[in-house]
C-alpha cells in the first residue's frame, strides 16, 4: 500500500511535469507577439521591453490598414456565418424530422463533401468569378463563404437537431400549437445553443480566412483583416514589428473570445437531458 | 432545402465540374489564352504526371500530412488528453487555454508567431543559444521540420479536445476494476484505455488527415514553399502554377490531383462512418 501511494506520487509529480513542458512549449511562439506588441522598438527577437506602453496599440488607428479591413472581415464573417447557420438548419429539419425519398444519398454526399479540400476549387473559383465579373463583390464572396462552409454546418445542424426529441413537439401539436408555433416556441429555443455554437465555428472560421479573400478581393478598399495584416507585416514588418504584434492581438481577440464563450457553455447546452421524463 | 441546395449547387459543384473542364485546357491568367482557351484533351495531365515536380511535390505533402497529423497532432493530443486526466481544474484549463487560442487564432497569425520564433533573432535561438547550443536556421535547412512543428502547433487542440472526450466517456469501473487486479498505469493504458480509443482514433485520424492536406497559410507564411520547392505541398504547387506562372489550366490539373486524393479519404470516412445507421459513435 504504502509504494503504491509512492508510486502514485510519482505518477502524479511526473505527469504535472510533462504537461509543464508541453505547456512552456505551446506558450514559447506567442511570446513574442505579447513583448513586441509593448515595445515601441521590437524585432523578431523576444525582449523585456525597456519601457513598455501601449504605443502600438494606439498608433493602430489607421482607417486604410487596420480599421477598415476589420470592419470588412466583421462584416464578411458575421454575414456568410449567419446565412451558414439559417440555411443549415432549414435544411438539416426536414432530413431529421422526415424519411426523405434521397434524404440518405443526401447526407452521404454532405459527409463527403464536408471532407473535400475546398482549397484546390480557388483556381476554378477565382477563374468563374472573373468571367462573370464576381471579383471584388462584397456580396458574391460572401455567398460563397457561406456555401462552402455549409456541408460541414448541415451535418452539425442535423445532429443537434435530431438530440431534440419528436416527444416535445408532439406534445406541443396536441396541445394546439400551428407547425410555425411548434418551430418558433418549442424547437428554435431548444437548438438554440447549438445554432450559437454553430455560429462560432463559422464565425472563426471566416474570420480567419486569409485564402479566399487573398485570391477574391482584390481592390485595397475591400481587404480583410488577414490580408492587411499580412501586407502589413510584408511591407512594413521591418520597420514596426511592434505594430504588427499589437494588430495581430486585436485581430485574434474576437476570436479567441469566442471560443473562450463556448467553451463554458457547449458541454452543457448540447444535451437535452432533463427535457423528457422517460 | 431549396437555399441550401443552390448555394451548394453554385459554389460547390459547379467549381468542381469548372474543375474537371479548365484542367482541359490551356487556359491562362493573362495572354491571349485568358480569353478563349482552347481545348488540349489530357495535355495538362501528360505534362504533369510526366514533371518531376509532382512526384516531389506529393512526397512532401506525404511528409506534412505523416508528421504534422498521424505523428505529431494525433500522439501529442492523445498525450495531452491522458495527462489532463484527474489532474487539477487550474491546471488543466491552462493547458486547454493555451493549446486551444493557439487552435483559434486567425490562421495568418500562427504564421507570424513562428516566423519570428523560428527567425535568427528568434526565441528559438535565443533558448538554444541560453543553453550553449549553436543557431539554428530551421526554415532554411530543415523547412519540412519547420512547418512541421508550427502545424502540430497550431492544430494538436482538435485531437486534444476529440480524445479528452473519448477517455471521459470511458466508465470509472473499467479502470478501477483493474486498479483493483494490480494493474499498473501503464497496464489500465495498454489494455483497457487504448482499446477502447480505437474507434475514436481512426475517427480522428480521418477528421484531422483532410485539413492538414489543404494547409495553405501556414506553409504560404513561413516558407513559401522554399528555399526552391524544398517545402512546396500540393497546395503550394497549385497556388504557384496558376498565380505565379499564370498557368491557370495546369494549375487546375494540380487542384484535381488534390481534390481526387481529398475525396479517397474522404470516402473512407463516410463508408466507415455510415450515417443511416443509429449506432454510430
Amino acid at each position: 500500500m504504502k509504494w503504491n501511494i509512492t508510486q502514485n506520487s510519482v505518477a502524479r509529480v511526473s505527469a504535472n511535469l510533462a504537461l509543464t513542458m508541453i505547456l512552456m512549449a505551446f506558450i514559447a511562439p506567442m511570446l513574442w507577439m505579447f513583448s513586441a506588441s509593448l515595445n515601441p522598438t521590437a524585432t523578431l527577437a523576444f525582449d523585456v521591453p525597456t519601457n513598455p506602453g501601449l504605443d502600438n496599440f494606439r498608433r493602430l488607428g489607421s482607417w486604410d490598414q487596420v480599421i477598415r479591413p476589420l470592419l470588412n472581415s466583421l462584416f464578411l464573417a458575421v454575414v456568410a456565418s449567419s446565412i451558414t447557420v439559417a440555411v443549415a438548419c432549414l435544411c438539416a429539419y426536414p432530413l431529421s424530422r422526415y424519411k426523405l425519398r434521397f434524404g440518405t444519398l443526401f447526407l452521404y454526399l454532405i459527409l463527403l463533401t464536408s471532407g473535400l479540400p475546398i482549397i484546390a476549387l480557388m483556381i476554378p473559383t477565382y477563374r468563374g468569378f472573373s468571367e462573370f465579373g464576381f471579383i471584388d463583390s462584397v456580396p458574391m464572396v460572401t455567398l460563397y463563404m457561406a456555401g462552402t462552409s455549409l456541408p460541414f454546418a448541415i451535418w452539425l445542424a442535423k445532429n443537434f437537431i435530431d438530440g431534440v426529441p419528436m416527444a416535445l413537439e408532439e406534445a406541443a401539436r396536441m396541445d394546439g400549437a400551428t407547425t410555425w408555433q411548434v418551430i418558433t416556441r418549442v424547437l428554435v429555443p431548444l437548438i438554440r445553443p447549438g445554432m450559437i455554437v454553430l455560429f462560432i465555428f463559422c464565425f472563426v472560421g471566416n474570420w480567419g480566412n486569409f485564402f479566399v479573400p487573398f485570391v477574391l478581393l482584390l481592390s485595397p478598399e475591400y481587404q480583410t483583416a488577414s490580408q492587411s495584416i499580412y501586407n502589413y507585416f510584408n511591407n512594413f514588418g521591418g520597420v514596426y514589428y511592434g505594430r504588427v504584434a499589437a494588430f495581430a492581438i486585436v485581430y485574434s481577440a474576437p476570436a479567441v473570445l469566442m471560443y473562450a464563450l463556448i467553451s463554458r457553455t457547449v458541454g452543457r447546452s448540447l444535451s437535452f437531458a432533463g427535457a423528457v421524463k422517460e | 432545402m431549396a437555399p441550401a441546395i443552390i448555394l451548394l449547387g453554385t459554389f460547390l459543384a459547379a467549381p468542381i465540374a469548372y474543375a474537371m473542364y479548365l484542367s482541359l485546357t490551356n487556359a491562362s491568367l493573362t495572354g491571349k489564352a485568358a480569353r478563349n482557351p482552347s481545348f488540349v484533351g489530357l495535355d495538362n495531365f501528360r505534362k504533369l504526371f510526366a514533371s518531376d515536380e509532382l512526384p516531389k511535390s506529393l512526397l512532401l505533402t506525404l511528409i506534412f500530412v505523416v508528421g504534422s497529423a498521424l505523428i505529431g497532432q494525433n500522439l501529442l493530443g492523445l498525450l495531452l488528453a491522458l495527462l489532463m486526466q484527474r489532474r487539477h481544474r487550474i491546471v488543466t484549463a491552462t493547458v486547454g487555454i493555451v493549446v486551444l487560442s493557439a487552435y483559434v487564432f486567425p490562421e495568418i497569425v500562427p504564421g507570424f508567431m513562428w516566423t519570428s520564433f523560428l527567425s535568427r533573432d528568434g526565441v528559438l535561438n535565443q533558448i538554444l543559444d541560453f543553453v550553449g547550443l549553436p543557431a539554428q536556421a530551421i526554415l532554411i535547412d530543415q523547412p519540412m521540420l519547420g512547418v512541421i512543428l508550427a502545424d502540430i502547433w497550431r492544430a494538436t487542440a482538435f485531437s486534444m479536445l476529440v480524445y479528452s472526450a473519448a477517455l471521459g466517456d470511458i466508465p470509472d469501473e473499467l479502470v478501477d476494476a483493474a486498479e483493483m487486479d494490480g494493474a499498473s498505469y501503464l497496464g489500465v493504458l495498454w489494455h483497457v484505455k487504448l482499446p477502447l480509443l480505437r474507434r475514436t482514433a481512426f475517427t480522428n485520424l480521418m477528421l484531422i488527415t483532410l485539413p492538414t492536406l489543404s494547409v495553405f497559410t501556414m506553409i504560404f507564411v513561413l516558407t513559401g514553399g522554399g528555399p526552391g520547392d524544398e517545402s512546396e505541398t500540393l497546395p503550394l504547387l497549385m497556388y504557384h502554377k496558376a498565380f505565379l506562372f499564370r498557368e491557370l489550366g495546369y494549375g487546375t490539373a494540380i487542384s484535381i490531383v488534390l481534390l481526387a486524393i481529398g475525396s479517397m479519404f474522404s470516402l473512407i470516412y463516410v463508408i466507415t462512418l455510415r450515417p443511416g445507421r443509429e449506432d454510430r459513435a
